[in-house]
């Protein structure tokens, strides 16, 4: 009865709820749906199935060389914005003093600006500072607006920490050093797997910084870009694009699946204390 | 026992002050953030001061010319060109942070009052696609609204249209359906949380003191939900003004943002102090909207009383 | 339950294993401890007492090593502590969270501090072993923290600091989780343990009851200040002030004049009520605050009872005084 009640309430928002969700995924699948059908333009009716486009794909080496940047990118992206968002999660999260929303703003601040603002002004530096614009400037300018979305992740995942999980290593003999590796790193593992995932994923698919900051080496997405120009080659780009869409949903769900995890070991561990 | 508890007791005191020191919340919490915040600071902060320089020197062929001026900040304030870009991006902006915060609402108020065991499914489902490319979502609206493309193709063959409309792609409309359709995760996540810290009771009581369910929305539910609004609100328009991808893929001549002609200063006009003066104008009127935005929000909760 | 070789230690003497001189512990401008000294001895189960914020937990975690004193002195067993990091103290702490270490099963957990010293494997094991008889956890060893119940990981976190055979237990309101049944238990069951390992343990609490129950001694604290140290007869019979006495519970006080003592114990007798006099405070329990005492005419109250008055009659002028019979032992 109740449930019944409810649901009828709930009537209107639950279709909007459903044809919201339709919007948000129907472009995306466009994707996929066009990048097995067999006609080079993409238009209803759809004119048969293939799998040339996918064949194609490893027979073009400027693709292999875009993905292997994409990969050497997103790694070193990822563990160094991981690295840094650690330390900055676990300040935040552990220790009080003065500046420290200011401090945690500023670091925050890159979500919020528009990446073409930090993409030029960080162009402009480098350049200035004589520096030859190559993968290792796309990664700085990677890491830069990774580590909030890192911080988010890691201070999810440090906040419910118990303290005096620390303080009884401590207590037990262990040394700060031994303390993190035998206590905080595995309770912390799996929001920095998380955070890992993330980062990579976002490093994977951002495409204004690395057009700015790369110098010849293309990454995915500027490769992408350059395809675009050529109408003959964009069923290749929907494979392609499907591929990286499959890349990003697949490292996204496990991060979430690792970020629940993490929560939930935490909010165990504080939910016995009430 | 005494001898020991008493045998150095200036020097201990003095080595313990400097532990404690050490030991302190303040330093040691310092000491940790330190690495990540100077990197902020000498990636984000130090080059936007740059840019901030360069807006008031001026490009003299290769060379900057380093003699303080404002006339950058004329020719963008003023040149009829930056000026309607300036202007568009901002309706563009200010556009697509209304349509997102507006088609966000329910969806968050959805999730929150009515989502059950399955709130965390839910968010997960409506993030998923934020997290891929964004380059392949504009990319997409490319194939969808096209002349050749999804919406034409489909539209003429159930005999809807007879010929395929140009009117979809390549035009501030389509600038503002995709830039829409981008944020809508970045726009849910807020407000769904001000929805969620709202004590049910409140909600209850409203009901009790009379107010039915529309009315109780309006007078409880809407207003206490007003800081998710705001910055729901705020975290698609600033980035908005400046993105550069789709007005380029799906804008057209008629879609053309300042995010393109900054790029293009620092392309192939190569003026690179216009391109600054340009990007800090930019910045400074996406605040005082920002800002604006906060104010009229805030207007509005303080009439739902 | 087999005896644990630590009971072949000294057993209570007059030797003082923790001292607390002078010492202070300020935040800016608020002290929460402020120029406390103290003598715990050892083998000695040793209580601090007082209400939230009193600065007990301030204290015990100075002693543990995770706070460090403005100014003052703490040494246990003769050794300075200052200086010397948590890690390197001979004290050892049952948390008020338990602390357990949720990636971990009970026998990883109490063997964690054993893997710093670098036993033999079979030696670690028996330590192991012989620290979850005590705490009756045996067979439990395999369990992961998740799966135990409350009273379970409070053995878990006792065993774990067992273990390290300490100097002093630290116990920071070890019993405050548990549910009322499960308390009373337990608290036998701890002095039963601190008796059978011989080990000086120092508990803080916010329950008298607890901490009378359990204590050789106590300490009763207030506002930073320790207010008394004494046998828990001794404060509950002669509280140092009214605040103690208040903080201890159950207690009447009557603005009278004491002419008569019965020399026992007991303040029970020979009172005349004088308005301008501090008041005195009886225990509800003792019968001497009854008119019908057998020491006669003197022993009448009639005063006034500052007190407020939970049970009893109240007629012919003479208000009973309050009688309280959950403190009566």
């Amino acid at each position: 009865m109740t449930a019944m009640r409810r649901f009828l309430a709930s009537g209107w928002l639950s279709t909007y709820a459903f044809l919201y969700v339709v919007f948000l995924y129907l472009p995306v699948i466009f994707l996929p749906i066009f990048s097995v059908n067999s006609a080079a333009t993409p238009k209803f009716p759809l004119s048969g199935f293939t799998l040339k486009w996918y064949e194609d794909l490893p027979r073009t080496p400027a693709l292999l060389d875009a993905a292997w940047n994409s990969l050497v990118v997103g790694l070193s992206a990822s563990i160094l914005s991981t690295v840094l968002g650690i330390l900055a999660a676990r300040s935040i999260t552990r220790y009080r003093y003065p500046g420290r929303r200011a401090i945690n703003s500023l670091i925050m601040a890159p979500l919020v600006l528009p990446e073409i603002i930090v993409a030029i002004s960080m162009l402009l530096v480098i350049l200035q500072l004589g520096l030859s614009l190559s993968l290792f400037t796309i990664v700085l300018g990677h890491v830069l607006i990774c580590i909030p979305y890192s911080m988010t992740v890691l201070t999810a995942g440090f906040e419910g920490f118990d303290r005096s999980l620390e303080e009884a290593s401590a207590d037990l003999g262990e040394s700060a050093f031994g303390t993190f590796r035998r206590v905080t790193l595995p309770m912390v593992a799996p929001a920095i797997i998380s955070s890992l995932l993330v980062c990579f994923t976002i490093s994977l698919d951002e495409f204004i910084i690395a057009f700015f900051l790369t110098g010849t080496e293309a990454t995915l997405p500027i490769y992408i870009w350059g395809q675009l120009r050529f109408a003959s080659k964009l069923p290749g780009v929907l494979a392609l694009g499907t591929l990286l869409l499959a890349a990003s949903f697949l490292l996204m769900t496990i991060a979430e699946i690792l970020r629940r995890r993490a929560a939930r070991r935490t909010q165990n561990d504080g939910g016995l204390l009430a | 026992m005494t001898a020991t508890a008493e045998g150095s007791p200036t020097f201990g005191m003095t080595r313990a002050r400097r532990n404690a020191l050490l030991q302190s919340e303040p330093v040691q919490g310092l000491a940790l953030i330190s690495p990540t915040f100077l990197y902020a600071l000498v990636l984000l902060v130090l080059p936007i001061l740059v840019v901030v320089a360069h807006s008031f020197w001026t490009q003299n062929y290769l060379t900057i010319d380093r003699t303080f001026t404002l006339e950058n900040y004329r020719v963008a304030l003023t040149e009829p060109i930056y000026r309607d870009l300036l202007w568009r991006s901002l309706y563009i902006s200010l556009m697509v942070s209304f349509f997102t915060v507006v088609l966000a609402y329910p969806i968050a108020y959805f999730i929150s009052f009515h989502g059950g065991r399955h709130k965390s499914l839910w968010l997960f489902l409506i993030t998923i696609p934020f997290w891929t490319s964004y380059l392949l979502r504009v990319m997409s609206w490319k194939v969808i609204l096209g002349y050749n493309g999804v919406l034409n193709s489909g539209l003429l063959g159930l005999g809807i249209i007879n010929e395929p409309s140009t009117a979809l792609l390549y035009n501030s409309s389509a600038v503002i359906i995709t830039l829409t359709h981008a944020w809508a995760a970045f726009a849910i996540l807020p407000i769904f949380v001000s929805l969620e810290k709202i004590d049910r009771t409140l909600v209850e009581a409203a009901k009790d003191l009379g107010d039915g369910p529309i009315r109780s929305f309006l007078r409880v539910t809407l207003p206490l939900s007003a800081p998710g609004i705001i910055s729901a609100a705020l975290i698609v328009m600033i980035p908005t003004v400046g993105d550069y991808v789709t007005p380029k893929l799906v804008g057209g001549k008629d879609g053309v943002m300042i995010a393109n002609a900054i790029q293009a200063q620092f392309g192939k006009a190569s003026n690179w102090p216009l391109g600054a003066a340009l990007s800090v104008t930019t910045m400074l009127i996406v605040t005082l909207m920002a800002g604006a935005t906060v104010l009229v929000i805030r207007a509005a909760q303080r009439l739902a009383r | 339950m087999p005896k644990p070789p630590q009971a072949e230690r000294p057993r209570q003497t007059e030797r003082p294993m923790i001292e607390i001189r002078n010492v202070t512990r300020s935040y800016g401008s608020f002290k929460a401890l402020d120029d406390a000294s103290l003598t715990i001895k050892e083998g000695e189960f040793f209580s601090l007492l007082g209400p939230s914020g009193c600065g007990k937990t301030t204290l015990l975690r100075m002693i543990a090593g995770f706070d460090n004193p403005t100014s003052g002195l703490i040494s246990v067993d003769g050794q300075s502590m200052e200086g010397i990091p948590a890690n390197r103290r001979p004290t050892n702490m049952v948390f008020q969270s338990y602390a357990i270490f949720p990636h971990l099963n009970v026998e990883q957990n109490v063997a964690y501090g054993l893997k710093r010293l670098r036993l033999e494997r079979s030696e670690e094991k028996r330590r192991v072993e012989e620290a979850l008889v005590q705490v009756s956890l045996t067979g439990l060893g395999k369990r992961l923290a998740t799966e135990l119940s409350g009273g379970q990981r409070q053995r878990v976190a006792l065993a774990r600091a067992l273990v390290m055979r300490p100097k002093v237990l630290l116990l920071d309101e070890p019993l405050s989780a548990l549910d009322k049944k499960l308390r009373e238990q337990m608290q036998v069951e701890l002095r039963r343990l601190q008796q059978a390992v011989g080990i000086t343990f120092v508990l803080v609490t916010h329950d008298q009851y607890e901490a009378l129950a359990m204590s050789d001694r106590i300490a009763v604290m207030f506002g930073g200040r320790i207010a008394q140290v004494a046998s828990p007869k001794e404060i509950y019979q002669r509280p140092v002030n009214r605040q103690v006495a208040d903080f201890l519970g159950g207690m009447n006080f009557v603005k009278a004049e004491i002419v008569e003592e019965d020399g026992a114990g007991c303040r029970h007798a020979g009172l005349r009520p004088r308005q301008d006099r501090q008041a005195e405070g009886f225990r509800p329990q003792w019968r001497g605050c009854d008119a019908r005492h057998p020491s006669g005419a003197s022993a009448r109250v009639v005063g006034q009872c500052d007190g407020e008055i939970r049970s009893g009659r109240q007629g012919g002028g003479a208000p009973l005084l309050r009688r309280d019979h959950s403190s009566d032992r």
